[in-house]
């Protein structure tokens, strides 16, 4: 699996400030706290809903941001990766929740909680994985796999969203009541 | 780079015009070629700016993080032009003749935007999009996938015919003689890869105007700009062009020159196939900084102009192009989708909407329908917001998107009684921000954000003046609400400073051995008229003060304007030296254990530098003296600058002259050359010091400000204009403000 996203969802519902965005991914990259090659810091803050603050990498890169209104972080494979399907999104998942989990750390977004059991999973190659009923039955199976390992099985809910068929295949986990009773 | 691309090409097959599939195929084998090492860097870095593929900061494997330059570790040694990491992010550059954009085209750069950028296009002020931190290798998918929906990159950089723009309003506009877009059109696809126009020496930028006293597509800052104009020609309305030629922003700016007062429809290609063949043989090809048409005009004249551009037109074969397309231009660009029907005004009307359509609905010559302007902060829109406006664009119009040069989007053709409905689905998708072309509609070229050569942060300052101003109350008087303001992030004016009522350019300052972000301050540009004159520099403001600035020149206009008084009116009546006092507090840089903020740039946190400079040691006293030298050139400059005022042109021109060759001589001082009394003997001095060691070179411009001094210093004898003093005035602000930075450069690379 090519070129994906994962975003994991904030929980306070309070917005994720800019000027601290831009702050700490700054000092992520002075102080070299990611294994990859960071390049720049975006600031797409101006814009409402939009990708809010990017912290741009070789491989792929890190974004504050608001999409759709929810606030989030997300990761975005640019690069390719060549592994399997299982791989590739535990890569893209596991990238997120590290990221999250230093945001959380830092002084700045004290308050702020990511929950890694709510994110959206996004494919971001249309040739390779259009937003077709036959394209999710394709990649659906190895999803289920990752989130069986990860959260249980049907101790989550998986839609597909991207209703809109312009958009990329996308889907929304969340994990139930009974996952989250485990 | 993408897993997917060698899919694309099979999948597009068939969709692609053989012309453009081939052009994208002879570019994929030059990639290849590259890879190989097969190709000069030269040679690659020309084909791909050729189709619009460009560098972005930060692409020289380098970059400081606010503690220190730090090498970018690319695992690839492989380069993509002279000094540019194949690895690095570049930015895509895709053309949209006068803007013009249908549904499926939106959707396509939508998809490009989010599957291979950040998910966010950026609209220029030449009607472009700009797509960032694209990988070199995706860009030929890029193309194909654009060519499937009949658009192009070609030629959308480089030294050839850059996008042709024109006004957004064209065919629906209540002033226009008549609707330009055919001819721009024509003109456009003409050009494009014609033989005559492969062999510039530097760009070559094209504009049609409707009329000429709106601003929309600003014909007098282009090379070659045309005004519609019908004339009776034996009892007959013959459509026609005023064309003028020569003009230009950049580092100084050219009022384009009256060219003919009548071209006809009929001669308007051949006229500019003519002037492209007079260009590509006789304009410079080596220094690109006197290579623009501007400098060939000013050279020959314009009689002797004329008469080789009539000898070459003479010459020409006839083409059938040339009128072909004549006879369809009476269909229309576009049309309307639904029934003309007119607003009701309602007492009711919600105040947001209301706001809406006073600055952001215009209503078309034609009854019933509007054209709505989408206000995108900075330019910016992301992927799902394109989609809308595709979307929107079917549902309440037939397709008929523009671009404007004003970094926003319009959609034409709206029944006037579907605007409520449709500001209900723009405010959805947030795209339905009043204040369109109003002083909270700042326009701001990329600058330090993305662009190699950004000095200031154009679009930091740019965001917060839109944050600040939209709670002015000042901002909201309707005397201030139709300004402009527009940024430029360095001296080449991509944010069109010279033309706006408050226009800002960046420019570093040092103190204490420590750079601060700054802008230059352009007042009383004019955006009318279509770019009808240029503002002057008033003095340099640290970055952070300039919202300040801003508030404090529109309350003393809004406190002290005259009845009906235009802002260039008010601005000409107090006088550059009023001005410059009003400023003159806020031009102050506190040291930076005073005000550190001062020495950031907006929106980012690191220490400001220049060059990657470190921060240093530099020897005070010395850098002290040299700043004082600096600041009295400065002044000399600011004192032609009155007297060009008064009219004094011969005064101007000397005092121009003096500035630069006081900076001149404070650089041999502060590296401790030997100072000569005399004129001659400073000018040759300072060639042989900085000119010839290339140390005075600007990392863009190259030894284009040193030979403004050479220019000046030989000519100093000789008659000057008033045209000619303002040129030299320009050119010494240049010059001052490179002496600025050839210090800090120099600075920097002794400590390295
Ligand atoms: S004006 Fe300067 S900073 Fe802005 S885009 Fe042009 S070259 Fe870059």
């Amino acid at each position: 699996m090519q070129h994906l996203s994962v975003k994991i969802f904030e929980q306070s519902g309070a917005e994720l400030n800019s000027s601290s965005a831009i702050a700490v991914f700054h000092r992520w990259i002075q102080r070299g706290h990611l294994k990859e090659l960071a390049i720049d810091v975006a600031d797409y803050a101006h814009i409402p809903c939009g990708p809010g603050v990017i912290l741009v990498c070789y491989d792929g890169s890190y974004a504050l941001e608001n999409v759709g209104g929810r606030y989030g972080l997300q990761y975005q494979r640019k690069s390719r990766l060549d592994v399997d399907h299982q791989q590739a999104l535990r890569a893209a998942y596991d990238l997120a929740v590290a990221a999250c989990q230093r945001v959380e750390g830092e002084p700045e977004f004290k308050g702020h909680k990511f929950d890694p059991r709510e994110f959206s999973i996004t494919w971001n190659d249309r040739a390779l994985y259009p937003n077709t009923d036959e394209s999710w039955a394709h990649v659906q199976p190895g999803v289920a796999t990752f989130l069986d390992n990860l959260l249980g099985a049907r101790q989550y809910q998986l839609t597909r969203t991207g209703e809109d068929r312009r958009e990329r295949l996308s889907a929304e986990v969340r994990e139930t009541p009974q996952g989250a009773a485990r | 780079m993408k897993v997917s691309n060698h899919l694309w090409k099979d999948r597009l097959n068939g969709r692609i015009a053989p012309q453009l599939g081939a052009e994208i195929d002879a570019y994929e084998n030059e990639i290849a070629l590259k890879k190989q090492g097969k190709l000069d860097d030269k040679v690659f870095a020309e084909a791909r700016l050729r189709r619009g593929s460009y560098g972005q900061r930060y692409d020289n494997g380098f970059r400081h993080d606010g503690i220190e330059r730090r090498k970018l570790g690319y695992t690839t040694d492989l380069t993509k032009g002279p000094g540019t990491v194949w690895d690095a992010p570049g930015m895509q550059r895709i053309k949209i003749p006068f803007g013009g954009l249908n549904a499926e085209q939106l959707e396509a750069i939508a998809d490009l935007a989010e599957e291979y950028s950040v998910g966010v296009a950026h609209i220029t002020t030449r009607q472009d999009f700009q797509l960032h931190y694209i990988h070199i290798e995706d860009t030929p998918t890029i193309m194909r996938r654009l060519a499937a929906v009949g658009i192009t990159t070609r030629e959308a950089c480089g030294n050839t015919v850059r996008n042709v723009t024109g006004c957004p309003l064209a065919g629906v506009c209540r002033d226009q003689a008549f609707d330009v877009t055919p001819y721009a059109k024509a003109l456009a696809y003409f050009l494009l890869g014609h033989p005559d126009t492969q062999d510039f020496g530097r760009k070559f930028k094209i504009a049609f105007s409707g009329c000429d006293t709106n601003p929309c597509a600003l014909v007098h800052i282009h090379d070659f700009g045309c005004i519609a104009r019908v004339r009776e020609v034996d009892g007959q309305t013959k459509r026609g062009f005023e064309v003028y030629v020569g003009g230009g922003l950049g580092t100084v700016p050219y009022q384009a020159k009256l060219y003919d007062e009548f071209v006809s429809e009929e001669e308007l290609l051949p006229l500019a196939q003519s002037m492209a063949r007079v260009f590509a043989r006789l304009g410079e090809k080596k220094n690109r900084n006197t290579a623009r048409m501007k400098f060939l005009v000013a050279k020959l004249g314009m009689e002797e102009f004329k008469r080789l551009v009539n000898e070459e037109r003479a010459m020409l074969a006839r083409d059938s192009r040339w009128t072909a397309y004549i006879e369809h231009v009476d269909r229309g660009s576009d049309g309307p989708l639904r029934p003309a029907q007119l607003l009701q005004i309602s007492a009711t009307e919600p105040e947001d909407f209301r706001a809406w359509k006073a600055s952001n609905v215009y209503r078309q010559r034609q009854f019933g329908y509007a054209t709505v302007t989408l206000t995108l902060p900075l330019g910016d829109i992301t992927s799902s917001q394109l989609r809308t406006v595709a979307t929107l664009s079917r549902k309440y119009a037939r397709e008929t998107v523009r671009n404007t040069t004003e970094q926003n989007i319009v959609l034409r053709w709206v029944s006037e009684k579907d605007l409520p409905a449709l500001f209900t689905e723009l405010k959805v998708a947030h795209l339905a921000a009043p204040g369109a072309g109003t002083i909270v509609d700042p326009v701001a070229c990329p600058g330090t954000d993305t662009c190699k050569l950004g000095i200031s942060s154009s679009r930091g300052l740019a965001g917060e003046l839109r944050l600040r101003l939209a709670q002015s109350a000042t901002a909201r008087q309707e005397e201030i609400r139709g300004l402009h303001i527009k940024v430029s992030g360095c001296f080449n004016s991509c944010g069109q400073h010279h033309i706006a009522d408050l226009g800002f350019y960046g420019v570093s300052r040092t103190k204490d051995g420590y750079s601060a972000p700054h802008f230059q301050v352009v007042l009383g540009g004019q955006w009318s008229d279509n770019a009808g004159s240029y503002g002057l520099a008033i003095g340099a403001i640290p970055s952070k003060r300039v919202p300040e600035a801003v508030d404090r020149i529109t309350s003393r206009f809004l406190r002290e304007r005259q009845s009906d008084e235009t802002f260039q009116a008010f601005i000409r009546r107090i006088g550059k030296a009023e001005c410059k006092a009003m400023l003159d507090d806020l031009t102050v840089l506190a040291p930076p254990g005073q005000d550190p903020g001062a020495y950031t740039d907006w929106h980012d946190v690191r220490k400001y530098n220049v060059g990657d400079m470190g921060t240093g040691e530099c020897a005070g006293e010395v850098v002290s003296r040299l700043d004082r030298e600096l600041a009295a050139s400065e002044r000399e400059a600011f004192e032609a600058q009155l007297a060009e005022e008064k009219g004094d042109a011969e005064r101007a021109a000397s005092l121009a002259y003096q500035a630069m060759l006081r900076g001149a001589a404070a650089l041999l001082d502060w590296r401790s050359f030997p100072v000569p009394k005399n004129a001659d003997e400073v000018v040759a001095a300072f060639r042989k010091e900085f000119y010839d060691t290339q140390l005075f070179f600007d990392p863009f411009a190259g030894g284009k400000f040193a030979q403004y001094f050479f220019g000046a210093h030989t000519h100093k004898d000789e008659p000057h204009t008033l045209e000619v003093s303002h040129r030299l005035i320009e050119e010494a602000q240049l010059f001052i403000e490179c002496c600025h930075s050839s210090t800090q450069r120099i600075s920097s690379a002794t400590l390295a």
